[in-house]
């Protein structure tokens, strides 16, 4: 470890986490015409804009935030589907921007994406069978009774079952959340220890949302496969992860235990995305975010904290300065981190 | 304010829109098997209130919306039934009239409507479309009137020269709905108004929604799969499963005491993230194919309360409460589901 061990408590497991981000930034350079860009400077897009974040073994965490937030960029980021601009990922201690692409290929094995739209994700073409056993083909596992074994065992897993009743079947031959348990299975075949997951549930009606979601919570229990969740549906966050982040313009900008974040958020953002999820009782008024819906683009930050524009107890000192990434107290047990100078950070008793 | 319309609308007798027994099927050509879309679907809808229509993709409820608009692709057709608006029968008026009707008596924020502005119009141009159409507003007035209506969806007026691609989803979805109010219908019919819109521009549309309805006192039906949604919004609620309206109840007593099983099961599927289930049910099975249906209750084959005689004959939808009617046999054993 390095001199911060001195300074910083010691963890309270000696395990790593799986996945360790360190001050991530995806930057990419907004397309103007080629005249425009003779005359003025590019605009720099700010998409992912310094995340930290570090994700235990077996753990589900979900990122929530509106669209144009990041969300989906940090998590094509974080396995390298989209290149990073700066920062670091390590997976299991093994800095994947290290990683040449030949190594970078062999690592995907363990690092797998499922996609949101199941009906654009999947080659209408071919069979449940050929479509499992194309990631197997692409990285070396040929054996056919190895690959059988495998569809056998990701089809179980995800409960299509008989599983030898899907093999020949094509995907319009499926409803949307059976469709939705092929793309998992096709992530399974590979036996990966960490999936990134868009949208999972959000295209599925209520009705069979809850199957796909305790089927994550089934295959990190008896699998052990880390997630991370991209999702807008915060009640799904709630109910499926151990801890949620909250992403604005590029950054996380609150993170805790899933039940905390949603019960008693800290950031005044939190606040207002939590207070627009509508309660299905008809008695109760209709619920307003207070904020406005105007999400800026992240090409010209403001000043500041970026979410000053748009929040309701913004000072004078928040136009002007960053708010800090701390500590902050928490009803739960559990650390809550937040960035915005109106939150008190924790007090360290001092030893 | 429209919720308590709810109370008056039980006594007023003309109601604004009454629609009896329609169904409406879809087939490419005479010898295809007819998809039962919607079949003998009957609601009323009062002016000033709401009337939510929820159920499950494919259950028939676009298509429901479609017909009262007349709006229907070319397979579609409107086979038996009646839909009246303000007492007079709009299901067969011929194409020709169908225009008159269209934007100025109903009109319709379609689904994904945020994505169905032409690239190349402003928007201010395609707003005025309606207005021009039906001759509404003199023309040399329609510029003001346009910047008026994009005010009453909190959008700036100058929103008017801009395009399509220059807005976001939720001003886009803003923008369909000022064109939907632009000739002050009666009868305002929307078509998922917040799905794929996050949280925050989903509360803001469905509170524009009850503020435009308080000012301008149209009927409005809401068709989503989003329970919760639909749940705040609306006087009244169907829930439609397999072409068929199966339960229909004011929204408070809906949720609190369903009496079909279908009801009861997709409000338990709802995770209220304040409030958290333990376990969030799911509703095994898959809806009936509908050019095929069941003889007997469409819902039997995923349902847990289910027995021979359901699977034999169909339930009809009967009065089970006050206001409240459930087409099951078994109704009086849901509350123990």
């Amino acid at each position: 470890m390095s001199s911060e061990s001195t300074t910083t408590p010691p963890p309270e497991t000696s395990e790593e986490p799986i996945l360790e981000v360190r001050n991530l930034e995806k930057h990419y350079v907004k397309s103007t015409g080629w005249l425009e860009s003779l005359f003025a400077d590019e605009e720099r897009v700010r998409a992912v804009d310094g995340v930290n974040l570090s994700i235990d073994e077996g753990e589900i965490f979900s990122i929530v935030g509106e669209s144009g937030c990041g969300k989906t960029t940090l998590g094509k980021t974080l396995l390298r589907v989209i290149e990073s601009t700066a920062g670091e990922i390590r997976f299991k201690g093994t800095d994947l921007a290290s990683l040449s692409d030949s190594e970078m290929q062999k690592m995907r094995q363990h690092l797998q994406i499922v996609y949101q739209d199941p009906f654009e994700a999947l080659n209408p073409k071919r069979t449940v069978r050929g479509l499992l056993r194309q990631p197997m083909e692409i990285h070396g596992i040929t054996d056919e009774t190895e690959q059988r074994d495998r569809i056998y065992r990701a089809l179980e897993d995800v409960n299509l079952l008989p599983a030898g009743d899907f093999l020949d079947r094509y995907p319009e031959e499926l409803s949307g959340g059976q469709l939705q348990r092929v793309l998992f299975a096709r992530a399974l075949v590979l036996d990966p220890e960490f999936i990134v997951a868009d949208e999972p549930s959000s295209m599925l009606d209520a009705s069979v949302r809850a199957r796909v979601l305790d089927l994550i919570d089934e295959l990190r229990d008896d699998r052990n496969i880390s997630f991370f969740i991209i999702t807008h549906d915060i009640g799904a966050a709630r109910y499926l992860s151990d801890r949620i982040g909250v992403m604005y313009l590029g950054r996380i900008v609150e993170m805790g235990a899933a039940a905390g974040i949603v019960d008693d958020p800290k950031h005044p953002y939190s606040k207002a995305l939590i207070d627009s999820i509508p309660s299905p009782d008809p008695r109760e008024p209709l619920e307003s975010s207070g904020i406005g819906s105007e999400v800026p683009e992240p090409v010209d930050l403001p000043s500041g904290c970026r979410f000053h524009p748009r929040c309701p107890v913004a000072t004078e000192h928040c136009r002007e300065a960053d708010p800090e990434w701390r500590e902050v107290p928490s009803a739960d047990d559990a650390v809550r981190m937040t960035e915005c100078h109106e939150v008190e950070p924790k007090q360290t008793p001092l030893e | 304010m429209s919720k308590q319309i709810q109370e008056r609308s039980a006594d007023t007798a003309g109601a604004l829109l009454s629609v009896q027994n329609l169904s409406t099927y879809y087939s490419e050509d005479e010898t295809d098997v007819p998809v039962r879309a919607v079949d003998g679907v009957n609601f009323e809808i009062a002016r000033g209130e709401t009337y939510g229509l929820v159920g499950e993709s494919g259950c028939g409820k676009s298509t429901l919306g479609l017909s009262l608009i007349r709006a229907l692709p070319p397979q579609g057709d409107i086979v038996d039934g009646e839909i009246r608006f303000e007492g007079r029968e709009i299901g067969q008026l011929p194409k020709s009239e169908v225009k008159d009707v269209q934007w100025a008596d109903i009109s319709m924020i379609y689904q994904g409507a945020q994505n169905a502005f032409n690239p190349v119009k402003t928007v201010g141009d395609q707003i005025r479309e309606p207005l021009r159409v039906h001759n509404i507003v003199p023309e040399g007035e329609r510029e003001r009137r346009v910047r008026e209506l994009l005010e009453k969806v909190n959008l700036q007026p100058d929103v008017a020269e801009q395009y399509p691609h220059e807005l976001s989803g939720g001003m886009k979805q803003r923008a369909a709905i000022a064109m939907a109010i632009a000739c002050e219908p009666d009868l305002l019919i929307a078509d998922e108004p917040t799905t794929a819109l996050d949280v925050i521009v989903q509360a803001e549309v469905l509170n524009m929604l009850q503020q435009l309805q308080d000012d301008l006192n149209f009927g409005m039906l809401v068709i989503s799969h989003n329970l919760a949604a639909i749940m705040k919004l609306s006087d009244r609620i169907g829930v439609m499963y397999g072409g068929k309206i199966v339960e229909s109840a004011p929204a408070e007593t809906l949720y609190d005491a369903p009496e079909h099983p279908y009801t009861a099961l997709l409000l338990q599927s709802l995770i209220d993230p304040r409030r958290p289930p333990d376990q969030v049910e799911t509703i095994e099975g898959t809806p009936p194919d509908l050019r095929d249906p069941p003889s007997g209750c469409r819902f039997a084959g995923r349902c847990p309360l289910a027995t021979e005689q359901c699977r034999d004959m169909e339930p009809p939808l009967e009065v089970v409460g006050e206001a409240h009617e459930a087409a099951c046999f078994h109704h009086e054993e849901v509350s123990e589901l």
